[in-house]
């Protein structure tokens, strides 16, 4: 008797009573509102020039956090393992203002442009949620410039940031 | 054990698919702003996904079902530079500008996200955008899009 009242207690404990804030904790349970949420930062260290005009991948280097190991160092890409929507933030900034436009990349492809095009700018950023299969499915920074030109590195300016599943 | 079976299945066929409600909405031709220096609605007119319906076709705006906060981000582009500054609407009107406002009119395309509480009945969000001449959205899910998530 007592399993079947402890049986009928986990069923009523709704997951959609257990969300909670960015971060993570706390007690899990279906569409991962309540379970860890991975947690990458990534950001370009090394002295880097953009290529010429058009759209690039911007070659992030070094790992700040990455919690769950999603971080492909070989193609400089985000290969999240678990399936679902996560929140993807970057920014890029170059040391001369021209044009410069930032772009999530999934897959190879470039599909969200994020944040400002402002025409002349030394840096640009944004954020959007993009879904991601936990298997193969990968995210990418990308940047759009009219020239080439050096990066500003650190992770105060050149980033990416992914959090996440959120189902 | 019968009951107890029906009532397992009941609630397992209630059992949220998402426990996050998710929308994202997008430009497909929506044509040319409608004025010049004003603010005015997107007219986002495309579902990529709405995971909860939460989706007002007809008035073009997000009506949240749940009660709480929701992570709203929107974008906009144009084809042509000029001013532009980019908001969330709230009931309405322009509630939260997000990113940056050049004020020089070189922008050709703007965006953000801010926390938005939503009472889940009857407040809406909408994308909204301040451009001072007349030009035309550029279509797609790259370009003009209102994604929300929530909540939280």
């Amino acid at each position: 008797m007592k399993k079947i009242f402890l049986l009928l207690a986990l069923l009523f404990f709704s997951p959609a009573e257990a969300q909670i804030s960015y971060g993570g904790g706390g007690g899990g349970g279906a569409g991962n509102t309540g379970g860890s949420y991975d947690q990458l930062d990534v950001y370009l260290n090394t002295a880097t020039n953009t290529t010429t005009a058009g759209f690039q991948k911007v070659p992030l280097d070094t790992v700040n956090y990455d919690t769950n190991s999603i971080w492909d160092a070989t193609n400089k890409r985000v290969v999240p393992k678990r399936a679902g929507r996560y929140l993807v933030s970057i920014r890029a900034r170059t040391n001369t203002a021209n044009s410069l436009a930032t772009f999530v990349a999934v897959n190879g492809s470039v599909t969200k442009g994020v944040g400002p095009d402002p025409g002349s700018t030394l840096a640009a950023g944004g954020e959007v949620w993009v879904q991601m299969n936990g298997t193969t499915d990968y995210i990418e920074a990308y940047v759009f410039t009219s020239n080439a030109r050096a990066y500003t590195t650190g992770d105060f300016d050149t980033y990416m940031q992914v959090t996440g599943p959120f189902n | 054990v019968r009951l107890l079976a029906v009532l397992v299945a009941l609630i397992c066929s209630s059992w949220p698919a998402f426990a996050y409600d998710q929308l994202e909405v997008y430009c497909n031709a929506c044509g040319q702003t409608t004025g010049q220096s004003a603010w005015q609605k997107v007219p986002l007119n495309a579902i990529a996904y709405d995971t909860i319906g939460m989706w007002d076709s007809t008035n073009k705006r997000a009506v949240p079902k749940k009660p709480g906060y929701y992570r709203v981000i929107v974008r906009s582009r144009y084809d042509t530079a000029s001013s532009l500054a980019s908001a969330i609407g709230f009931n309405g009107a322009q509630f939260k500008g997000v990113g940056i406002d050049l004020g020089n009119g070189n922008a050709i395309a703007l965006g953000g996200g801010a926390m938005i509480y939503c009472n889940g009945t009857t407040d809406y969000i909408e994308s909204w955008a301040f451009s001072n001449t007349l030009r035309t959205w550029t279509p797609g899910t790259n370009d003009n899009y209102m994604q929300i998530m929530g909540p939280f």
